[in-house]
């Protein structure tokens, strides 16, 4: 194979670019995937107070503004060396968990669901939620709207605002909630429940219901034996807003917990001359390239990875839908893998769509656990903090992976230094690698299927739900897919457009 | 004329008699020259506010008559369609890649004379497009505006976190304030 080494001055970046080089045999050498990179915001942010953060971060992307709004908020807990009273905790967990419910839906409808519900080889003009609620009714799109119109009031009451929250500071909140609020928030929430399991049923009749679709979730293309990385509670259960991280071995063994402070002993970067992006993976395993496999260093963040990583799921719907996503799609394949014959580890990447529904499920009941706890209306919402603040590090689980704030600062709580591993730099290599596989399928000695090449590499990235960050409001909406396809040589040999 | 921050105006519920319009400065502040909707926005309800209170007794302008409420937003598709319902009309102000002039250049655009790319999902692999998700809004029969004005300046892409406009994207900013007005002026007009 000849490499294609391209100056850093010349780094490729851009929307949606997929690059492929060819082997002289014509056969998938590597893939490259470009995310366009924010850059220097580290940077941007020193020399600012620390309570700046919640609101700062929130505008990183209009994608997940709730995210960074939580670990920004925590990370100035820890920098103060303050410990919120308990309703600040769940009150902002209260949010965190209408946000989930709001971000899941739309991924599932808008954006992956369609692949499903329309079919993987329906025209791309048709796999949208138009298609969705053309194919399945105009309830459905109903549903949706409502679902997010009720997780938008909840942010609203808590967060202050509807799209950007601005009411955690360190020590907890700036506002709390009425019992009037409590009962309309405990309201939405069953409705939630509901439409969770209803997106459940549907996923079971569409997908489960259908051979074709079982036989490409659990086939070979969309699978790769990774390492997993979710938080977990105390029980080793699934939790989005605090925890330990647990990490877990392609086998399903687990290898550690660690407090997100100390993410540094366990997490490395590794850097590519292609990208400026930099590619994380497990420290104590190593990088060993865009390989798969025990011995690589290679980890994943997503729904389906938060279920891997923990033990199940702390709400009693979701459990039971955890452990029905396990007996079916844990082979017999999977388990010969292991020392003891037994695993409980999924590796199939279309399965995430799935994981995201027994998440979105566990997001909803949450969400009315949290709305009838009895300390959800104290007043006792804020400690102020006492000692000088130093440097902390804040972690939640992003809808797309585990998301690191870790702040510095001076003894008046101005910002020297600032670290940011978001959700989709956690995938960045898996996403590569499903990516090379997809195009392996389409392109063998020197013949490329065009027919078909984009949509299954869409389909490969997708099921990450992976962040492009600012390129989400911009007018008029171009995002188009680039595929450009190298010889050995480095010659292009195609270019594929899809203004999908 | 009536101006209201959307913070203290629902977006649902509670009937306002008057045509409302919406103007939403669009983009990222912290972006650079994305940041130039957020400011045209801000410079557009000062000089509302201002004219509101030199109207002078017996004067008349035509957007008297409407409730304008002014926001700001970082977002797209759904979440931005779902901010219009409610709306008669509203109007867009946002940094913009054609290409087809030259950096600073102003465009006024209904929207739906702008391309729609994004007829799959891939715009955002989170997202829809706007005119996806308003025509999902629409199919769903909420009140959504009749017209959507787009105006946009040219500007080339930035991945650089700044809170400072460029001075050619600085130098658009007044008469996009003016252009803003001027189309305000026109659709409180049109929906009477």
């Amino acid at each position: 194979m000849q490499r294609i080494t391209i100056d850093p001055i010349t780094r490729l970046e851009g929307h949606g670019k997929v690059e492929i080089f060819l082997n002289e045999a014509g056969d998938v050498a590597n893939a490259y995937f470009q995310i366009p990179e924010l850059r220097g915001f580290e940077r941007f942010c020193v020399g600012r107070p620390v309570e700046e953060m919640p609101i700062l971060t929130n505008r990183i992307c209009g994608v997940c503004p709730e995210a960074h709004h939580m670990a920004a908020a925590k990370a100035g807990d820890a920098v103060y060396h303050v410990d919120p009273p308990p309703t600040a905790k769940k009150l902002r967990e209260l949010l965190y968990s209408a946000f989930y419910v709001t971000d899941h839906t739309t991924h599932f409808y808008a954006l992956g669901g369609p692949d499903f519900i329309m079919g993987p080889t329906a025209p791309v003009a048709e796999r949208n939620i138009l298609g969705v609620i053309h194919k399945v009714g105009l309830e459905i799109g109903s549903k949706v709207i409502q679902a997010r119109k009720y997780g938008h009031t909840v942010i609203e009451m808590i967060g202050g605002r509807k799209v950007h929250p601005c009411t955690s500071i360190p020590g907890g909140l700036t506002k709390g909630i009425t019992e009037e609020q409590r009962k309309e928030i405990e309201q939405m929430g069953h409705w939630a429940v509901e439409f969770a399991q209803f997106s459940l049923k549907l996923f079971d009749d569409i997908v489960l219901g259908n051979q074709a679709y079982v036989d490409l979730v659990v086939g070979d293309t969309y699978s790769h034996r990774t390492y997993y990385m979710g938080m977990v509670d105390a029980k080793k259960h699934v939790n989005f807003y605090d925890g330990q991280i647990s990490l877990v071995a392609p086998d399903g063994e687990r290898i550690g917990m660690y407090d997100p402070h100390d993410y540094t002993d366990w997490i490395a970067e590794h850097v590519e001359p292609w990208t400026y992006l930099k590619f994380p993976y497990l420290k104590k395993i190593g990088w060993k390239g865009f390989v798969d496999g025990k011995d690589s260093g290679v980890y994943c963040a997503t729904p389906l990875s938060r279920l891997n990583a923990a033990d199940g799921m702390a709400t009693p719907r979701a459990q039971e839908e955890y452990e029905r996503f396990y007996a079916t799609l844990v082979t017999e394949e999977a388990k010969r893998y292991t020392a003891t014959g037994d695993t409980k580890v999924v590796h199939h990447r279309l399965a995430t769509h799935w994981a995201r529904l027994v998440e979105l499920l566990y997001a909803a009941e949450r969400w009315v656990e949290l709305a009838t706890d009895p300390e959800i209306t104290s007043p006792q919402i804020h400690a102020v903090p006492q000692e000088a603040p130093t440097e902390g590090v804040g972690c939640v689980e992003a809808p797309r992976g585990t998301l690191t704030h870790h702040y510095w600062t001076d003894e008046r709580g101005i910002l020297t230094k600032v670290n940011l591993i978001v959700g989709t730099t956690n995938n960045y290599a898996p996403i590569t690698m499903s990516i090379k596989k997809a195009a392996q399928q389409l392109i063998q000695h020197g013949t490329v299927v065009t027919e078909g090449l984009l949509n299954q590499i869409e389909m490969a990235f997708r099921a990450y739900d992976p962040c492009f960050g600012c390129a989400t409001h911009s007018l008029p909406g171009q995002m188009p897919l680039e595929v450009i396809i190298r010889d050995a040589a480095g010659n292009t040999v195609d270019v594929l457009h899809q203004h999908c | 004329m009536e101006i209201r921050s959307v913070s203290d105006s629902p977006l649902t519920g509670g009937v306002i008699p008057q045509p409302r319009i919406l103007i939403i400065g669009l983009g990222n502040p912290l972006l650079g020259d994305d940041g130039f909707g957020w400011r045209v926005a801000s410079h557009v309800e000062c000089a509302l506010q201002e004219q509101s209170k030199t109207v002078g007794e017996g004067e008349t302008h035509s957007s008297m008559v409407a409730a304008v409420e002014v926001e700001r937003l970082a977002v797209g598709g759904l979440r931005l369609m779902e901010q219009m319902i409610g709306y008669d009309a509203a109007i867009l102000i946002d940094a913009i890649t054609l290409g087809q002039q030259p950096i600073g250049s102003l465009y006024s655009y209904s929207l739906e004379s702008l391309p729609s790319y994004s007829v799959g999902h891939l715009y955002s692999a989170h997202d829809t497009s706007l005119q996806v998700a308003l025509e999902m809004g629409r199919n769903l029969v909420a009140k959504l505006p009749d017209a959507i004005w787009v105006i946009g300046v040219e500007v080339e892409p930035t991945f650089i976190f700044s809170e400072s406009l460029t001075p050619a994207i600085m130098a658009a900013v007044p008469c996009a304030v003016q252009l803003v007005i001027k189309k305000l002026d026109q659709i409180a007009e049109e929906v009477l």
